[in-house]
């Protein structure tokens, strides 16, 4: 293996302190016994990790947005894997159309979609429910199911499903037993970005959630705006080991490189 | 009536004909190879007889059944396709069970028949492994197991050893045929391998841009090449361009040689193939001189390239362990009268 020369291994130092710094200051400042930011200086304390238990908002919060996630995620992959089969194997008229509104969301700044949303949602009836924001947090997401569904698509052999196909199986046999699973790393993939792009999601929340439907980022929005003490700082503290712990998970289980990379 | 019809098949992509007018009767049991450069229209044709691309005309019919619009799964037919196509996430015996599955045979009978299938092609204690995990030769022999295993009337073969170096391509080369025969299986092999062609069919259909250009016995397009493109293609030859001076006798550079020129015009122009090992070269006597180009050792025989009046020739001469004939060297040339085979001129376009 080669080695790093001198001034790339201080840029790579450099570059990873610059992008780990900020968390890492965060997880210090939540240990801290004090009631503003600071970092602990002076010994350790759990205080605010405690204090997260006085506020069952944000526990409610972070179900609601887990609740949100898993829904609009799994939605947006049961669409994404028929159209991203449809958009990999076929040629249609308007394919690149239909490429292009599904890949949309990205391009379209989160305070458009909010404001839309919120527009939309008041004349259909919708505003404030659960549904109404799994179904912003649908086309939310889309982009990236879709995109990492379709990239596992496009690079999957056709001729086992049609080795499949000589062999007896229908249509609908040879997805399941061989098309399903060998796109399921894409699948994965699309699954993870979609559902930490729903759990992250601030902007378009805010105009869409209700008190009732109150995701975790809007919720520690709403705290930040109001008061600034280390309460955040615990709670991320905690979404941090939590989301380490799943990608660790995932690693074991699948690979993390086939999942999010696609490589075999 | 022939086991397998194929009757004016024909397959346009937009202008393109890939098949053109293709018409095959196939004997039980037999095995034939489609044998033509690549784009010729041979792995088409396969494709449609499996039932992966609809003909644009004609029908294919099988035990007198019409098969020409049934889609692949109803057909049970077994390809092996020249990836292989396995499924890789799927162990050896699960891929083979595949098709045993579909075909809802129960789970004790099928692992018994899974088993078989891997003795068969002496893979047995490869059975957990994934294809991943397995060697290229092994991977052609799931492949075949997999496609031998559900019993199908015909076995589909689509350039099933061109992936595979040349020892072992030969190795299963005989290995297929010795276990085609044991079965019985009707088997139609697609290769743009001439020797491969020669050395497993019963019989061979050369074909050139989506038209079969001859069909006959392996010994037969060897010996007696329809035109100038099925002896070039099958084989090595000398092909020589030259002129009908009697019914006995062409001319070539000036040189007559005896040929059986019958039913053609004197004058005309024709091509003549003369395969090397026909040529017996000799030290230098009357009749056909040549000077020896180079001599190329092939451990049972002996290339030479030549310089004779005709142009440039190439001869093959076994080895009888004596030494060679030295570049440079004179030699005279000889072949029976009826080595030198006149083709038919108006073919002399391939």
């Amino acid at each position: 293996m080669r080695r790093n020369g001198l001034v790339s291994l201080v840029f790579h130092t450099l570059f990873i302190a610059f992008i780990l710094a900020p968390l890492l200051a965060v997880i210090a400042v939540s240990f801290t016994g004090k009631g503003y930011l600071s970092l602990p200086t002076d010994g350790l304390s759990l205080r605010w990790f405690r204090t997260i238990l006085d506020y069952p908002g944000f526990i409610d919060a972070f179900w609601m947005s887990l609740y949100l996630g898993t829904a609009a995620s799994t939605i947006a992959v049961s669409v994404a894997v028929p159209a991203a089969i449809a958009i990999g194997r076929y040629e249609f008229t308007g394919r690149e159309a239909v490429t292009a509104v599904f890949l949309s969301p990205l391009m379209i700044p989160s305070v458009v979609l909010g404001v839309s949303f919120l527009r939309f949602f008041n004349q259909i009836g919708l505003s404030g429910t659960f549904i109404g924001i799994t179904l912003a947090h649908v086309i939310m997401v889309m982009p990236y199911a879709i995109r990492l569904v379709l990239a596992s698509v496009t690079g999957m052999p056709r001729d086992a499903e049609q080795a499949a196909a000589t062999l007896g199986a229908s249509n609908w046999t040879v997805f399941r037993r061989i098309t399903l699973p060998l796109i399921l790393p894409g699948i994965a993939g699309g699954w993870l970005l979609a559902f930490i792009t729903s759990f992250d999601e601030v902007t378009m929340s805010i105009f869409v959630a209700s008190p009732e439907t109150m995701t975790l980022p809007v919720r520690m929005y709403h705290h930040i705006a109001q008061t600034i003490d280390p309460l955040i700082a615990a709670i991320s503290t905690l979404l941090m080991v939590g989301t380490v712990a799943l990608l660790v998970l995932l690693d074991r289980l699948y690979g993390l490189d086939r999942v999010l990379v696609g490589k075999g | 009536m022939a086991f397998l019809k194929l009757i004016n098949l024909t397959k346009r992509f937009g202008d393109f004909v890939a098949v053109n007018d293709l018409s095959l009767d196939i004997e039980k049991g037999e095995f034939i190879s489609l044998l033509g450069p690549s784009g010729c229209g041979k792995t088409t044709t396969l494709q449609m007889i499996a039932g992966l691309h609809d003909p644009s005309g004609g029908s294919i019919e099988l035990e007198g059944r019409d098969l020409t619009h049934v889609p692949p799964n109803k057909r049970g037919l077994g390809i092996v396709f020249q990836s292989y196509a396995l499924f890789p996430h799927l162990t050896a015996a699960e891929n083979i069970a595949f098709g045993l599955e579909m075909r809802g045979v129960g789970r004790a009978e099928r692992d018994q028949r899974v088993a078989r299938a891997l003795d068969q092609v002496h893979l047995a204690s490869f059975a957990d492994r994934h294809p991943k995990a397995l060697s290229g030769g092994q991977r052609q022999r799931v492949a075949l197991a997999r496609a031998l295993v559900i019993e199908p009337p015909v076995l589909l073969l689509d350039e099933p050893l061109s992936n595979l170096d040349a020892k072992l391509r030969e190795e299963m080369q005989l290995e297929l045929r010795i276990l085609q025969q044991n079965i019985g299986v009707t088997t139609i092999l697609v290769t743009h391998d001439q020797s491969e062609a020669l050395s497993m069919s019963d019989r061979i259909v050369v074909m050139d841009r989506g038209r079969a250009i001859q069909i006959d016995t392996p010994l037969a397009m060897y010996e007696a090449p329809g035109n100038a493109f099925v002896s070039g293609f099958v084989g090595k030859t000398n092909l020589l361009a030259g002129e009908v001076t009697t019914t006995r006798a062409i001319t070539v550079n000036g040189v007559k040689l005896a040929a059986n020129a019958s039913g053609l015009s004197k004058g005309a122009a024709v091509r003549a193939s003369l395969r090397p090992e026909k040529i017996v070269l000799g030290k230098p006597a009357s009749g056909l001189k040549g000077k020896v180009g180079a001599a190329v050792f092939h451990g049972s025989h002996w290339l030479y390239t030549l310089d004779t009046p005709l142009g440039d020739l190439i001869a093959v001469a076994p080895n009888t362990g004596e030494p060679p004939f030295k570049s440079g060297a004179s030699v005279s040339l000889s072949w029976p009268d009826n080595a030198l085979r006149v083709l038919p001129a108006e073919s002399s376009d391939g």
